[in-house]
């Protein structure tokens, strides 16, 4: 336990710079964007108070300006995906950084005396804990830019839907921040098999080369094959023979299969088949 | 001891090991020898289970190789094995952070003697202020087996000269030392056991000075006539 | 202390060698404290078991001795000295001979060349 948190914590200082980066651009172009929106569209509104208008009138002119208007934008999907890419392609390059070019990082991470599987499970912990901080984050900024916009916009001219609700009407945003708590477990969890589900991927390829390219995209067809199981019944019988509930259910039984199958096979091959 | 017996290997269809066996002591330094593409590295690697093998076995000191076997081997590979955005001390704190065998007292003793400043940068050394960065890492720590892929290859002579010289100081003594070179002349004087390997077999190993003695011939005389029949 | 090393002989040989010579020459006066082994070593650049092996020769030849755990010093033994002396005179006349034997030179014509070159030996070659 001892070395996995030092591992952990090693591994999260490596990928630390890069994290940073990622906040710093989500910081600026989420808020930047909320004030210069909220400054356009608070300049709209002088406009018309300038061209004589009500306070009334401007009102069934002009939508009310919410948190909203400030999310369904470039500037704030932008930086969101990219930062969600990043980690995706850092899922990647957690292992590969250590092997490639001049770096043999990977002879001092193997001959460890602790077990391989720390260092495993020290860079599958800091993918999900930067994943879990960058929604966090996100959830933070979108707390500043209500306030970005209650400091600009007067009250009369907002729209008061509160963070929850925006998070909620937000495809991506529910998908990364449900507002219940159990489906916010789920997600995660589906969230670390399919990371487990893509290192065992990539121990594969590390182990057999270029013909484990091959067995690597087999494993993640596999894998999807159990997890999407309990979905199946829909494609073959035409409708959904299970209730909501039960296909959750089962798709979690089907992961924590998949996950189990992925944790002895990574095991197996970091032990006894990887090569540097 | 390290014994490997019989071991094999291919990469692809290449065989890269056919059958290898040799033993190194503990107190010895033993070489292997053979030109580049031999298997040299690849019988180091396996020995550190850092890539695995078709068949035959290692043992070390009688024993598999487990994940505590790490404290009682220390490998020195060709290239630098640490991140090279980190300073040297920050090197040796992590060595400190997960090997119990680490001694920082000798690792300080080794950068004074090859001159290094605990504060540069990893990056910034020249290729052969990086090796023996590395040989550093692979020495301070107290075990009784140490592992050197080409110590010497690619390096200026005087740092050469400055790693040749770990050998015969107290840093070596008793250790047992397996020891991989293409180019024997460097070290002649300095090994105990020398096997010579050829495509992916051990064609021959002898004690040094037993061959000196008793056939009156240089270690290169009897390379002369496995490489050269 | 310099020493070229022939790689065609055992080194440890070549160490003892080089002790005897200094000590039949008295380069090492009787009683001197020779080198540690891992000095030795270091400043040969040769093997630290090498030079154990030589060590352990020399001291069953009588040519050093350790007391405890003080480093070896050169014997104070006259007669094993002298004897050292002696074996390299004879190693050193062996090889003579047979180089002047194959010239077919009768002794009579080598010993007052001999003479001279042992008279002027320190600038003749």
């Amino acid at each position: 336990m001892k070395s996995f948190l030092k591992l952990f914590n090693f591994e999260f200082n490596r990928f630390f710079k890069l994290y940073i980066g990622i906040f710093v651009c989500m910081f600026v172009f989420q808020i930047g964007g909320a004030i210069v929106s909220s400054l356009l569209y608070k300049k709209q509104i002088n406009e018309l108070v300038n061209q004589g208008a009500g306070q009334n009138a401007i009102t069934e002119q002009m939508e009310p300006f919410g948190l909203l208007d400030v999310t369904y934008n470039l500037y704030f999907l932008g930086p969101l995906f990219i930062g969600l890419i990043s980690i995706l392609f850092y899922t990647f390059f957690i292992w590969y950084r250590d092997w490639i070019g001049k770096n043999t990082f990977v002879y001092r991470l193997l001959t460890l005396p602790t077990s391989r599987m720390n260092v495993f499970y020290a860079k599958l912990a800091t993918i999900f804990i930067t994943g879990l901080g960058l929604m966090a984050f996100q959830l933070f900024l979108m707390a500043i830019q209500s306030k970005v916009i209650a400091f600009i916009i007067p009250k009369i001219y907002r729209s008061e839907l509160d963070l929850m609700s925006v998070v909620y009407q937000l495809d991506i945003t529910y998908m990364l921040l449900p507002t219940d708590f159990t489906e916010f477990i789920f997600y995660q969890f589906i969230g670390i098999v399919v990371t487990v589900v893509f290192f065992t991927s990539i121990l594969i390829e590390r182990s057999y080369r270029i013909i484990g390219n091959v067995y690597a995209l087999l494993n993640i067809g596999i894998a999807c094959l159990i997890m999407l199981a309990p979905l199946w019944s829909v494609t073959f019988i035409g409708y959904n023979y299970f209730y909501g509930k039960e296909v959750i259910l089962l798709v979690l039984l089907s992961s924590s299969i998949v996950l189990i199958l992925s944790l002895v096979l990574s095991r197996y091959l970091i032990n006894k088949k990887v090569t540097v | 001891m390290i014994e490997v017996k019989n071991i094999k290997k291919s990469y692809g269809k290449k065989q890269v090991l056919n059958g290898a066996s040799f033993t190194a002591n503990k107190g010895e330094i033993t070489c292997l020898v053979g030109i580049n593409g031999s298997g040299k590295t690849t019988i180091l690697n396996a020995i550190m289970n850092l890539t695995p093998i078709k068949s035959g076995e290692i043992l070390i000191d009688g024993a598999k190789l487990t994940k505590k076997t790490y404290e009682k081997i220390a490998y020195i590979p060709d290239t630098i094995t640490m991140l090279s955005t980190m300073r040297i001390e920050d090197a040796f704190l992590f060595m400190q952070d997960y090997y119990t065998a680490w001694n920082e007292k000798r690792a300080k003793e080794l950068l004074e003697f090859f001159k290094l400043t605990k504060d540069e940068k990893i990056q910034h050394l020249s290729k052969g202020n990086k090796a023996k960065v590395n040989m550093i890492l692979g020495l301070a720590l107290d075990v009784d087996y140490i592992l050197m892929d080409e110590p010497f290859s690619g390096i200026d002579i005087f740092s050469r000269e400055q790693i040749a010289d770990v050998f015969t100081s107290h840093l070596i003594e008793d250790r047992g030392v397996i020891i991989t070179t293409h180019e024997i002349q460097d070290i002649e004087h300095l090994i105990d056991q020398v096997v010579l390997l050829d495509n992916g077999i051990v064609v021959e190993q002898f004690n040094a000075e037993t061959v000196r003695e008793e056939e009156g011939k240089s270690i290169i005389d009897v390379m002369r006539e496995v490489y050269r029949p | 202390m310099r020493m070229e090393l022939n790689s065609r002989e055992p080194v440890y040989i070549q160490v003892i060698r080089y002790f005897k010579e200094r000590i039949a020459s008295g380069v090492l006066e009787p009683g001197t404290e020779i080198p540690s082994r891992r000095e030795l070593a270091n400043t040969l650049k040769i093997n630290p078991n090498t030079v154990q092996r030589a060590y352990k020769e020399m001291e069953e030849l009588g040519l050093i001795y350790t007391e405890g755990n003080l480093p070896s010093k050169v014997t104070t033994n006259e007669k094993i000295i002298q004897e050292a002396k002696d074996a390299l005179l004879q190693d050193a006349v062996v090889s003579f001979v047979s180089t002047i034997e194959t010239l077919q030179i009768p002794l009579k014509d080598v010993i007052p060349m001999l003479e001279t070159h042992y008279e002027g030996g320190e600038k003749d070659d």
